[in-house]
């Protein structure tokens, strides 16, 4: 892809990059307990930007013939002349010093074969069938996915990374009385052998049988305990969408002006680090070729910083944090690598349930991506929520809903729990709020 | 390229297959993000690729790639056959296709200025204009943010029985969000508008008014109070009504699903599922339809389907496969994003029918209730029959009148037990373009009705 700077180089670009991907996902599917479908998918295309004038340009092209290359680069140098100078972009990113962040490839993932993911959902489903005759339909997945990024720009950055991913997940339902319901779990791990089929297959299983025969509650002010997931679905449209400089500069986030100031709970520390050995959202470099490094977001209730790209960077006069993040079809946006939530309180999750007075516990939330990202507003159902009362799980909960502003929740933690795992972005054990109001 | 795929679907059945097809799509597109001073994101190009799937001995397989090189996706092919093969001899019942009469057409979607043609200095000067009268009328908005997306796409389905279908179909799809900021509290509000066809569309709007629009609204948001928590009697406009048919009702609708036994409708057809003043309808074939399609991306000539009539559950949506395994007819529900995706059963324009009260009507018995106005799209959760949908703007209803706005309000309900909670149904009509998510696939969905007003609905409030 070398040519690709000359050529644009040639055609008058001050500075050209061309990030690139290919990738190729595998992946299995059971519904109502039997094998469905299996799926392939092959994908590649480069994405090339041109500083031209001190404009910026993009184009992308999936086919990576130097005809259909130079082309591409003519179509990003017309976008940089209509977009004009930019007041604050002056350089792609340069080289630096690149740490290598173990665990983030694996040839068993690669290679998995189709057979050995084919018994391992007819497993699962068997599992979650046997475990109660109540269970009616099950439906799972499998899938297993690499994919390989490159970067090069003419400031001399070239570098590649490949990497793998694997999920299984599980869906089951149950009836009883001519009642229904369902219950679920998942597993994503850079190495496949990592995941744990008897122990997903049984978590649904058990959730579903426990959901069974739900009762109302009764609007109150409660402890709400939200399971790894639920604190992922909160946190993803809320804070971390505000956490980006993109939208902190334009205005189109509740952090503006609080960097330095308490914005949650003292005792809550998140950290972002993408060098974290096998995390999902790991890498050694980010979307513009920046070296990975361990940032400190929230440090006991205080905002520290917050996600840069190289274009927030130059634009808010400060150090890029590395957190370009892109496919080739689009030019550079900002996410969080691997988030990770620490709490000066942490108990066991057991334990945080024994010492809830009255509460719920929900493994999830319904709609959270209606959340206002602007503001922080949120209104929504928990999903596969449980009564607490006197320390014990009592009965599942049929409906349940809270609002608020994500600032005035993240003031209302009291308890982390140890049972840390990571969903998506987010590495987080169950977090209980005290004092929320549950609608019913 | 039609012949190639003609190849491909003739190889699978040589390889060993009962049935395959073949896409072939080339989308062009281009999306504009333009935030208060400048185009903060362009992105414009050409995607293309094939996605074939394949029916062996009573099991799929589906591979999809943009490298279109023919001997690569044969290799492809056969190995795809071969696990489908595998598959079925693990299967006790073999996945089975409704029979369906095979069509050789051609569907051109019309545009009088195709997005291709249309210049990119138009598109951003459309949207710089919205963002430029929204800053200029309230020095409270701190951020104007437009977007413009066009796609054209072209698209060759080939199945191995015969069918060969053409489609051309461009969209366009614009936005606009503010965000107002007064005394250290920030409002938000947007609006998005979008059509099939080409940029003849944007001609009808006046950019004044939208800014207008949208600012006032934001402005008005900034007034906004914590909404109520608990049970009230709720009005829902015409936008949300849509949203609210469409997760509530239309996704437990939907064939896969009902024959996966994960959905609470399963066996209740021709049973009472509401109020007898709900009818509910999911029409593919409404002219310029935001999911509006003539075939779907099986194929399968699509239809207006009767989901909800007078209370009684009458169809789902279905696809062939589920159209055998539940014993319905086909009716054209296949749809899938994009040549790298299989179809799923999917909702095109879903809505409510009106009925017969006026908007005062709906609100005069009201003492204490909540009008919620738009949406920001919802969830569901089929098994259980629980949903969630929430509200761009709301407002608390006094004694009839509309009053308080209120901060973000979300509702939940229970797909059984809410379409009886629906007591009255107003007389106007709207229909809005959204894009609805399903098995990681966003598809074009329209949604819409009149004025309904929905018995004790729990609000997601504060206090």
């Amino acid at each position: 892809m070398k040519y690709a700077l000359e050529i644009g180089e040639k055609l008058g670009a001050s500075q050209v990059e061309v990030f690139g991907a290919n990738s190729l996902s595998r992946n299995v599917e059971a519904e109502k307990n039997e094998i469905k479908i299996a799926t392939s998918k092959k994908f590649r295309a480069i994405g090339i930007r041109v500083l031209y004038n001190g404009g910026i340009g993009f184009s992308y092209t999936a086919t990576l013939t130097k005809d259909a290359v130079e082309k591409s680069l003519k179509e990003a140098i017309s976008v940089a002349k209509l977009r004009g100078k930019d007041p604050y972009y002056k350089s792609f990113p340069s080289t630096e010093k690149i740490t290598r962040v173990q665990g983030i490839f694996f040839r068993e993932t690669a290679e998995m074969p189709l057979e050995t993911m084919v018994q391992d959902l007819i497993d699962m489903i068997k599992i979650t069938l046997d475990y109660d005759k109540r269970i009616t339909s099950v439906s799972a997945g499998y899938s297993v996915g690499v994919s390989e990024k490159y970067i090069l720009n003419s400031l001399g950055i070239d570098l590649e990374e490949k990497y793998a991913s694997s999920s299984i997940g599980v869906f089951s339902v149950a009836e009883e009385s001519g009642q229904m319901t369902s219950g679920y779990e998942f597993q994503a791990e850079r190495n496949v052998e990592k995941l744990d089929i008897e122990k997903v297959a049984l978590t649904a299983a058990e959730m579903t049988i426990k959901l069974l025969n739900p009762r109302k509650i009764e609007t109150a002010v409660m402890n709400v305990l939200l399971k790894p997931l639920a604190v992922a679905n909160l946190l993803g449209p809320t804070l971390v969408r505000s956490l980006r400089a993109d939208n902190v500069q334009e205005k189109r986030s509740f952090l503006v002006g609080k960097l330095g100031s308490r914005i949650a709970v003292d005792g809550l520390t998140i950290i972002d680090n993408a060098l974290l050995p096998e995390g999902l959202s790991s890498r050694s470099f980010d979307d513009e070729g920046v070296a990975s490094k361990k940032i400190k977001i929230i440090e006991n209730g205080i905002l520290k910083s917050y996600l840069h790209n190289s274009y927030t960077a130059q634009r808010g006069n400060v150090e890029n944090t590395g957190h370009a993040s892109r496919g080739p079809l689009s030019e550079p946006s900002i996410s969080p690598s691997n988030l990770i939530i620490e709490f000066k309180e942490k108990k066991e999750a057991e334990k945080i349930i024994s010492e809830t007075d009255k509460g719920v516990i929900a493994n999830s939330l319904i709609g959270a991506h209606t959340a206002n990202p602007v503001t922080g507003e949120f209104s929504v159902a928990l999903g596969e929520v449980f009564y607490i009362e006197s320390g014990e799980i009592k009965y599942p909960v049929r409906q349940a809903m809270i609002g608020g502003n994500i600032l005035e929740i993240l003031e209302k933690i009291n308890f982390l729990g140890k049972d840390k795992r990571q969903i998506d972005s987010v590495f987080t054990g169950t977090i209980s709020f005290q004092n929320v109001t549950v609608s019913a | 390229m039609k012949d190639v795929l003609r190849k491909i679907v003739d190889k699978a059945i040589e390889f060993g297959a009962e049935y395959a097809d073949a896409r072939y799509e080339r989308i062009f597109s281009t999306n504009i993000t333009f935030s208060n001073d400048k185009i903060e994101k362009i992105s414009t190009g050409m995607n293309e690729g094939i996605g074939i799937r394949v029916l062996a001995n009573g099991a799929f397989s589906f591979l999809s790639s943009n490298i279109l090189n023919i001997d690569d996706l044969l290799r492809q092919l056969k190995d795809s056959v071969k696990s489908a093969k595998f598959f079925g001899e693990k299967r006790k019942e073999k996945i089975k296709l409704a029979d369906v009469k095979t069509v050789k057409d051609k569907v051109v979607v019309k545009s009088l200025n195709p997005p291709q043609e249309y210049p990119l200095e138009d598109k951003v000067s459309f949207i710089s204009e919205l963002v430029k009268n929204s800053r200029s009328l309230d020095t409270h908005v701190v951020n104007a943010t437009a977007i413009i997306a066009d796609s054209h796409t072209y698209k060759i389905l080939v199945t191995s029985e015969g069918t060969e279908i053409r489609y051309e179909i461009p969209r366009v799809y614009f936005g606009l969000d503010v965000v107002a900021f007064e005394a250290g509290r920030s409002a938000w509000f947007g609006i998005r508008k979008a059509s099939p066809g080409g940029y003849e569309f944007i001609k009808k709007f006046s950019p004044e008014d939208i800014s207008k629009e949208v600012v006032e609204k934001a402005l008005k948001m900034l007034k906004a109070k914590p909404a109520p928590a608990g049970r009230f009697t709720v009005v829902a406009d015409n936008d949300l009504t849509g949203v609210f048919i469409h997760e509530a009702f239309g996704h437990a609708c939907e064939g896969d699903i009902v024959a996966a036994g994960e959905s609470i409708l399963k066996g209740k057809l021709g049973q009472k599922v509401g109020s007898e003043l709900v009818t509910v309808h999911d029409d593919s074939t409404i002219p310029n339809g935001w999911g509006s399609l003539k075939y779907d991306d099986e194929g399968v000539p699509t239809q207006k389907r009767v989901l909800v009539e007078k209370g009684y559950l009458k169809t789902f949506i279905t696809n062939r496969e589920s159209a055998y395994k539940l014993d319905l007819p086909p009716n054209g529900g296949g749809r899938a994003q994009n040549y790298s995706f299989p179809p799923l059963v999917r909702m095109s324009n879903t809505y409510i029918q009106p009925g017969d009260y006026s908007k005062e009507e709906l609100f005069e018995d009201i003492k204490y209730g909540v009008y919620l106005l738009g949406s920001r799209g919802g969830q569901v959760d089929t098994a259980k029959g629980t949903f969630q949908f929430n509200a761009k703007e709301a407002y608390l209803i006094e004694k009839g009148e509309i009053t308080t706005p209120l901060l973000d309000v979300s509702l939940s309900g229970y797909t059984l037990e809410v379409l009886s909670n629906v007591d009255a149904i107003g007389k106007d009509f709207d229909l809005w373009p959204g894009f609805c998510g399903k098995g990681g696939q966003a598809v074009p969905a329209g949604t819409g009705g009149p004025h309904i007003r929905i018995k004790n609905a729990i609000v997601g409030g504060k206090k």
